[in-house]
């Protein structure tokens, strides 16, 4: 249900013209909620970003999410 | 139909609660409209939503976990918090939550985000983040009241660019 709550979240961002993206763990559910923008993670539930002692590693992806809004 | 039986990650679910998955009517979060990024990611503000359940200690309510069909309600995370100035409240059992408690920056990656406008790979960090707590079945009152709050945060917070992380 949080892919569905930050979904909904995020599609009346980009309705008011303010750009998103967002992290997918499961990507068969992201896919059922047309999710318009995402960086799919093969990370758990509960580790969006991977392991979350690792810094280097969430940044890496933070900036991949971000990418995903200019390609 | 969500075809949960093939969804590795969602192996160690109970039965019960893949049987909600599968049948569940999930919401259409396609938008109606949208723009394309009209300037450069070095130039844009960026916010966070993370549905972590994450609150301030000892000055924000925790989420409440009575409400049948969820508590759409948030919070607003400042971008001048401590890690030790969290914690998280969601309810959920269908995840493991050792990772948001040993660092709830893991979820709502303010830091990251500072170190990001520091080396001009992002403009900006916007003031104000917001926290959900995604066990949210019926999501009416969250499309009719919290949404529009949240929306109005950012489009005051001139925020160009916002970032989700569910969890």
């Amino acid at each position: 249900m949080c892919s569905q709550t930050v979904g909904l979240v995020q599609k009346a961002c980009e309705e008011n013209n303010i750009i998103c993206s967002t992290i997918s763990i499961i990507d068969e559910i992201t896919n059922k909620l047309k999710i318009k923008r995402y960086l799919s993670v093969l990370n758990d539930l509960g580790f969006p970003l991977g392991n979350p002692l690792n810094y280097s590693e969430q940044k890496n992806t933070l900036k991949k999410l971000l990418n995903k809004i200019i390609n | 139909m969500l075809k949960v039986d093939k969804i590795k990650k969602l192996s160690h679910l109970s039965f019960n609660v893949k049987n909600i998955l599968k049948f569940y009517p999930w919401k259409n979060c396609n938008p109606q409209s949208s723009i394309n990024l009209n300037k450069k990611l070095s130039e844009c503000r960026v916010a966070i939503v993370s549905s972590a359940g994450l609150i301030i200690k000892n000055k924000q309510e925790p989420f409440n976990h009575k409400i049948k069909f969820g508590d759409t309600s948030f919070r607003v995370i400042t971008s001048n918090i401590d890690s030790s100035e969290l914690e998280e409240y969601h309810k959920s059992n269908t995840f493991n939550h050792s990772g948001i408690r040993s660092n709830p920056f893991s979820v709502m990656p303010i830091p990251h985000l500072l170190d990001l406008t520091q080396e001009k790979f992002i403009g900006s960090v916007n003031k104000s983040h917001i926290s959900l707590m995604g066990s949210i079945i019926s999501p009416s009152k969250l499309v009719k009241k919290t949404i529009p709050e949240i929306v109005d945060i950012f489009k005051n917070d001139e925020v160009d660019i916002a970032i989700f992380i569910p969890v």
